[in-house]
């Protein structure tokens, strides 16, 4: 039996049910859309380096980027076919991402829906890694990790966040580096999906023109092959152990790049945010850093105006539960002046406050936003996705930022930032020799 | 759901309205384009939309357009240049909650086809021209832009084979202008190209979204009045056949080498054959089946990223890598290899079928896009076809494995760029 959350405003409804597995299902129906998407997704991503193994006592310790090298071999088939070529008979087109606390795979397809998803299910359900195919894997990866290492946006938040961080793992790359990844192998492999690959650590979301109770049905069939002979219980994730303190203020780079480019980072200490609540303190934040940086305001604006920042000018915040920061960021020649305006305005807003009417034209233009999401197949289900391993749902989104005041929002801004849990990070031109 | 290809509304001479019609949307869009030729003016094209999108008479600055569209719910707008082939195109768009979603006294549509019209007639001026102050940060901003297009490596080298394979093509320019023009801005000529581009260049809109054709029609002509002009010379690539491969390197500060190889196609959208050379590119490279991306990349390991791309506005095609640069040589024949067996006839029926349905599914997907229903529409329209995402499912149907190595045969490789380290 499902439970049914409706949200009339919008006129969308969420199915969500258990299966006889412990598998939880979402099913999202889209009336009208030509596409289908599932996505099957473990909480699991590159954080999770350390845990207690189902049933057992100690921590083991596994090497950076396991979480995706193990995304990328899943592909591989007992049966020695590929998943892609499996997918194609049906013309889906599958793929997959490892986030920081998050591992999904999922397909498009527009036709035999079904069909692809016990595709999806069964694939994701079968491991098979061997010591040949492990280290195959290590030259494609290699060159993932080196495309982002020429991404100067990449490189500049990563410098950034192991000036903030001591040691949690959000410090490193999703995909480790390539020594790390040297290390890995098929028993490792096999001890991560072990302990994370478990029905009750997963989630299946399925979204598109498609019914509800023949989603259950097919979906109780599919998970019923699975011949996987999994330890019961939980993996534990051991909490981690991070100073309050920054490592260092500043943290330099140089690159083929055109001109300097910063990154004001603010390590947020006020953490430990969970469900409805870790939505609310992100969305103050988000607000907050709207209203402070967003294009109607006047640090923008007067920046803009003195050639400060331009379009690439970027700001954001990223809340979770174990770890919060907030950036702005901007190719300028002008970084020192970038850097002392910000804080110029940054204390001056401290002071200041918001005007209670640039707030509701905030949220105003947020509900837009929730409602546009809407629209897209894709996005309806990563968020899903991503919620239902927060314990929310999309429709919470509305009565969240509803709930959302103006005292909210700047006290919000008033804790996020301070001098001392903040770091820069720069990246410098290549100096060419004449 | 299927999308035909709409029949333009004509509000006047070479000034047309497309209505899609799409009940799945919760917003709707209107898009604006105005192409362009990619002429000594181009740098001027190019700064416009950003200019214009600085203040209107009624909203004089970015703050105040900002707080206008935030009531709106947060109404997207963009104002910028795209490249379709020769063509430079000037884009305005915007994007709005569709009414029946919202309480509002004001129809949202209604307000954003007029904040539409302020952008595009209205702007902010002094002295009969635009303010200054906007023109002199905008041309710089512009410049910056320019000059960073070297950040993205993947984009810079893309964009150095295309001008080492057509060196002078007008096609090549870059779509953002010439970053020293932008140091030294006329700003009378800018005035004068502006009006002049308002006034002469064709037109075409685009509204998408849960909508009345009716009522549509009526609120674009009350809002965005574009008389009678003339049209733009219609763009015919002329063939090229290389009697060598041109083999160029450039070094920079990368850790990975990018290894990206041009091929003359000589097919256009318009082409007899340009299904069957969308389906040749799918087996070559196109789709996750293909036998670049299971040669080059799954089985010799030396990728991450390998794929190709049809160029249907100049006939040509591209192979894209990344790849350690000590695995140049290595790369390269492998790809080369691809190509050959293609033309020697080997091809699997499961290629064959992957490559059809790969295709299908992401041209059926179209339609749950308004972006993508626009681009697919306008494109098409630039390139001098008119069909709809259904007319070209039912012809990727009939390609054979034939037909492909047939294309295959008829495609020569033309030029090899190399983006390597110290």
């Amino acid at each position: 039996m499902f439970e049914i959350k409706e949200f009339p405003l919008l006129k969308e409804t969420i199915y969500e049910t258990t299966l006889s597995n412990g598998l939880r299902l979402i099913v999202i129906p889209k009336k009208g859309f030509t596409k289908q998407f599932a996505m099957y997704a473990t909480d699991y991503g590159s954080n999770n380096i350390r845990f207690v193994p189902v049933g057992q006592t100690e921590t083991v310790e596994v090497p950076l980027g396991i979480a995706h090298f193990l995304e990328h071999k899943m592909f591989d088939n007992p049966n020695g076919e590929n998943v892609f070529e499996q997918f194609a008979k049906y013309g889906a087109s599958p793929n997959a991402f490892t986030g920081n606390g998050m591992t999904a795979y999922y397909f498009v397809s527009t036709d035999d829906f079904y069909e692809n998803l016990h595709i999806l299910i069964n694939y994701v359900n079968s491991p098979y890694f061997t010591h040949e195919s492990v280290e195959k894997e290590k030259g494609i990866i290699g060159q993932e990790i080196t495309m982002y290492d020429d991404m100067e946006g990449w490189v500049i938040q990563k410098n950034l966040l192991q000036a903030l961080y001591h040691n949690h793992p959000v410090r490193n790359d999703i995909a480790g580096d390539i020594e790390s990844i040297s290390k890995i192998t098929h028993e490792m492999l096999y001890l991560c999906y072990n302990n994370f690959y478990n029905p009750a650590n997963m989630v299946l979301v399925t979204v598109g023109d498609i019914d509800p109770d023949e989603v259950l049905e097919h979906a109780e069939k599919y998970v019923a092959e699975d011949k996987r002979a999994l330890a019961v219980g939980k993996v534990v994730k051991p909490v981690i152990d991070e100073p309050s303190e920054i490592v260092k203020p500043y943290v330099e780079a140089y690159m083929d790049v055109a001109r300097p480019i910063v990154m004001y980072g603010c390590k947020d200490n006020n953490v430990g945010y969970t469900g409805c609540n870790l939505l609310r303190r992100r969305h103050a934040v988000d607000i907050a850093l709207e209203l402070f940086a967003g294009s109607e305001s006047d640090f923008y604006n007067d920046m803009y105006r003195a050639q400060v920042v331009d379009q690439s000018f970027e700001y954001g915040y990223t809340g979770e539960t174990e770890y919060a920061y907030a950036y702005f960021s901007v190719e300028t020649e002008k970084k020192d002046e970038f850097l002392a305006k910000l804080k110029e305005y940054i204390a001056k807003t401290k002071k200041d406050g918001f005007l209670e009417e640039s707030f509701h034209r905030v949220k105003k233009s947020f509900l837009g936003d929730l409602i546009r999401v809407f629209n897209n197949v894709n996005s309806i289900a990563i968020h899903s996705t991503y919620r239902a391993f927060n314990g929310t749902t999309l429709f919470d989104y509305y009565d969240v930022l509803n709930s959302i005041t103006l005292e909210d929002v700047t006290a919000a801004f008033a804790s996020l930032f301070d001098e001392e849990h903040s770091a820069v990070s720069v990246i410098l031109p290549t100096v060419k020799e004449a | 759901m299927r999308m035909n290809v709409p029949e333009p509304i004509v509000l006047a001479k070479n000034v047309n309205l497309y209505v899609m019609p799409c009940s799945i949307f919760k917003t709707t869009s209107i898009n604006v384009f105005i192409p362009t030729e990619l002429d000594d003016d181009y740098t001027y094209h190019a700064l416009i939309p950003n200019v214009l999108a600085r203040g209107t008479v009624s909203y004089p600055d970015r703050k105040a357009i900002k707080r206008h569209l935030q009531d709106l719910y947060g109404a997207t707008v963009a104002a910028d240049v795209r490249k379709y082939g020769n063509k430079q195109v000037m884009s305005f768009g915007v994007g709005v909650i569709d009414d029946q979603y919202i309480q509002s006294e004001d129809s949202l549509l209604e307000q954003a086809a007029r904040f539409l019209r302020q952008l595009i007639f209205e702007p902010t001026t002094e002295n009969g021209l635009f303010r200054q102050d906007y023109v002199v940060q905008e041309a710089y901003n512009l410049k910056q832009q320019i000059l960073s297009i070297i950040n993205d490596k993947a984009e810079y080298s893309a964009m150095r084979l295309n001008r080492e394979m057509n060196p002078g093509k007008v096609f090549t320019k870059c779509v953002f202008g010439d970053a020293d023009e932008l140091d030294n801005i006329d700003e009378n000529r800018l005035f004068r190209v502006y009006k002049s581009i308002i006034a002469n260049n064709p037109v075409d809109i685009f509204v998408a979204g849960d909508v009345d054709v009716a009522r549509v029609t009526e609120i674009i002509k009350n809002n965005l009045v574009f008389g009678d002009r003339g049209s733009l010379p219609e763009y015919i690539p002329e063939p090229v056949y290389p009697t060598e491969v041109k083999y160029r390197q450039e070094k920079m500060d990368v850790k990975q080498g990018k290894l990206n190889i041009g091929y003359r196609t000589n097919m256009t959208a318009q082409h007899e054959d340009y299904c069957k050379l969308l389906m040749f590119n799918e087996v070559f490279g196109g789709g996750l089946n293909s036998k670049l991306f299971m040669n080059v990349r799954e089985k010799a390991s030396l990728c991450y990223t390998v794929y190709s791309a049809v160029d249907k506005f100049n006939g040509q095609l591209f192979v894209y890598t990344g790849i350690e640069t000590a695995n140049y040589q290595k790369a390269y024949d492998i790809i080369k290899e691809q190509l050959q067996a293609i033309i020697d006839g080997d091809i699997s029926d499961f290629e064959m079928e992957a490559a059809v349905k790969e295709y299908r599914t992401r041209l059926k997907a179209v339609n749950d896009s308004m972006a993508q229903m626009v681009n697919f529409c306008y494109s098409n329209i630039l390139a001098g076809v008119r069909i709809s995402t259904e007319e070209q499912e039912q012809k990727i149907r009939s390609v054979t494995k034939a037909d492909i190595v047939d294309i295959a045969g008829r495609i020569a490789e033309d030029t090899v760029f190399f983006l390597t380290n110290n």
